[in-house]
């Protein structure tokens, strides 16, 4: 299993500050991505321009996550 | 005592850092609610020269949260440059406060931001940000960062060659309806007040040399949960491979990229640049614009309310924004309508 922690619009629109995923084996941000858009087809646009981090490092697209771990999903902001 | 006393106070700034500030040039892109706080926050500082600039006239929905401006100037209908800069000069007469109305573009850039030390972010809209991006690394020009919506947001300071760049973090342009916007998720003062304020404190920080580029990181904010959080980027410059900054590709800045046409956010309105620049002039549109509807005006702009619902207001640069639509094609049927090309 892995934890996702929601940040900023994508907890606002999943209504959750955090989701788990089954997670068997190492696999890239971008496969995350990819899982975290088929289940959660409502944050699907948003996970195009978030960001990852694991504690207080960023996590780049190729970065591995390992079953057990902790993510933060960080949607880009716009506005101003 | 000068009026700077409290500021030089401070030992990171001290004397040295507040002569480093009132010998800077600072442009400050976008003046709505961050570009507001930020402005506010330089001028005060004593930044030697303040450079506003902005594409919008002041509207009633802005006064909730965008600190500069009042009732008067939406009754007149004020462009927020001149807005700000008219307010900022009677909190600091000592330094040089420069309000100008206009879009950012890879065309106008090169003037507005050719001779600063420091570019700051006060937009609201992905595209302005990679062009400044684009012109920070073309131009080895620091600039810092600043997004917010609902009651979070993002800061980040950028320092070619040493810090990862916009890019980094977001390769490509996010698609048309994908991010979240002010209009649907809203905004609350206190968050564009605490992004704003972050974002003077890291120009700040790199107006007077004090600024750690070996640490290079984003922040997130969440000002109703009281969330804060620092991402440590170091891995990111390391692993290269950004298309701006490792590839020296500028986009943006070389016109492949960007749209001439703008949906403003939070303002059920469209912004439409022609394809040239002009100089019209205001007044023959004034005359001409008063059989078809309610025409005011001022001396930077005039508007034409339509029996609609819909209105244009056209500035002297030609770009128009179109209001009570959020369809570009909607907005630039409206616009050769009655602007004309």
């Amino acid at each position: 299993m892995i934890t996702v922690l929601l940040f900023a619009g994508a907890r606002d629109v999943i209504g959750s500050d955090r989701v788990t995923l089954v997670w068997t084996e190492a696999a890239s941000v971008d496969a995350l991505r990819a899982r975290l858009s088929e289940e959660y087809p409502v944050i699907a646009g948003l996970l195009k321009s978030a960001m990852f981090s694991r504690g207080t490092s960023y996590l780049g697209r190729e970065a591995l996550v390992q079953p057990g771990d902790e993510v933060g999903m960080i949607p880009s902001v716009s506005g101003g | 005592m000068n009026r700077y006393h409290k500021q030089q106070l401070f030992a990171p700034i001290g004397e040295a850092g507040q002569r480093a500030i009132q010998h800077a040039r600072v442009l400050v892109c976008g003046c709505g609610a961050l570009g507001s706080v930020i402005a506010d926050q330089l001028v005060r500082a004593g930044v030697g020269v303040v450079r506003i600039v902005d594409r919008d006239f002041v509207d009633i929905t802005n006064l909730q949260r965008q600190m500069l401006f009042d009732e008067d100037d939406v009754r007149q209908q004020t462009p927020k440059a001149i807005a700000a800069s008219e307010k900022l000069r009677r909190v600091n007469s000592e330094i040089i406060i420069e309000g100008i109305v206009g879009d950012i573009t890879s065309e106008t850039i090169r003037e507005l931001a050719a001779d600063v030390d420091l570019i700051v972010d006060g937009t609201d809209n992905y595209e302005t940000r990679f062009l400044l991006n684009d012109w920070s690394l073309e131009k080895n020009i620091p600039w810092v960062h600043g997004g917010c919506i609902g009651s979070y947001g993002q800061v980040m300071a950028i320092v070619p060659g040493k810090t990862p760049c916009y890019r980094c973090i977001l390769p490509e342009e996010p698609d048309p309806g994908t991010a979240l916007t002010c209009d649907t998720a809203g905004v609350i003062a206190p968050a564009v007040h605490v992004i704003g304020s972050l974002e003077v404190s890291l120009a700040l920080q790199l107006l007077t040399k004090t600024f750690d580029d070996s640490k290079p990181s984003i922040w997130h904010v969440d000002v109703w949960r009281g969330d804060f959080r620092k991402i440590d980027l170091t891995g990111l410059k390391e692993a290269g491979g950004c298309p701006a900054c490792s590839g020296g590709q500028r986009d943006w800045l070389h016109g492949q990229r960007g749209a001439r046409s703008a949906v403003l956010c939070g303002r059920n309105a469209v912004q439409v640049t022609p394809s040239s620049r002009a100089k019209l002039s205001l007044e023959k549109f004034r005359q001409d614009w008063q059989q078809l509807g309610v025409v005011t005006s001022n001396p930077y702009l005039v508007k034409l309310a339509l029996n609609d619902g819909t209105s244009v207001t056209l500035f002297g640069d030609g770009r128009a924004v179109i209001g009570g639509t959020e369809e570009i094609s909607v907005a630039r049927g409206i616009y050769s309508r009655y602007v004309g090309q």
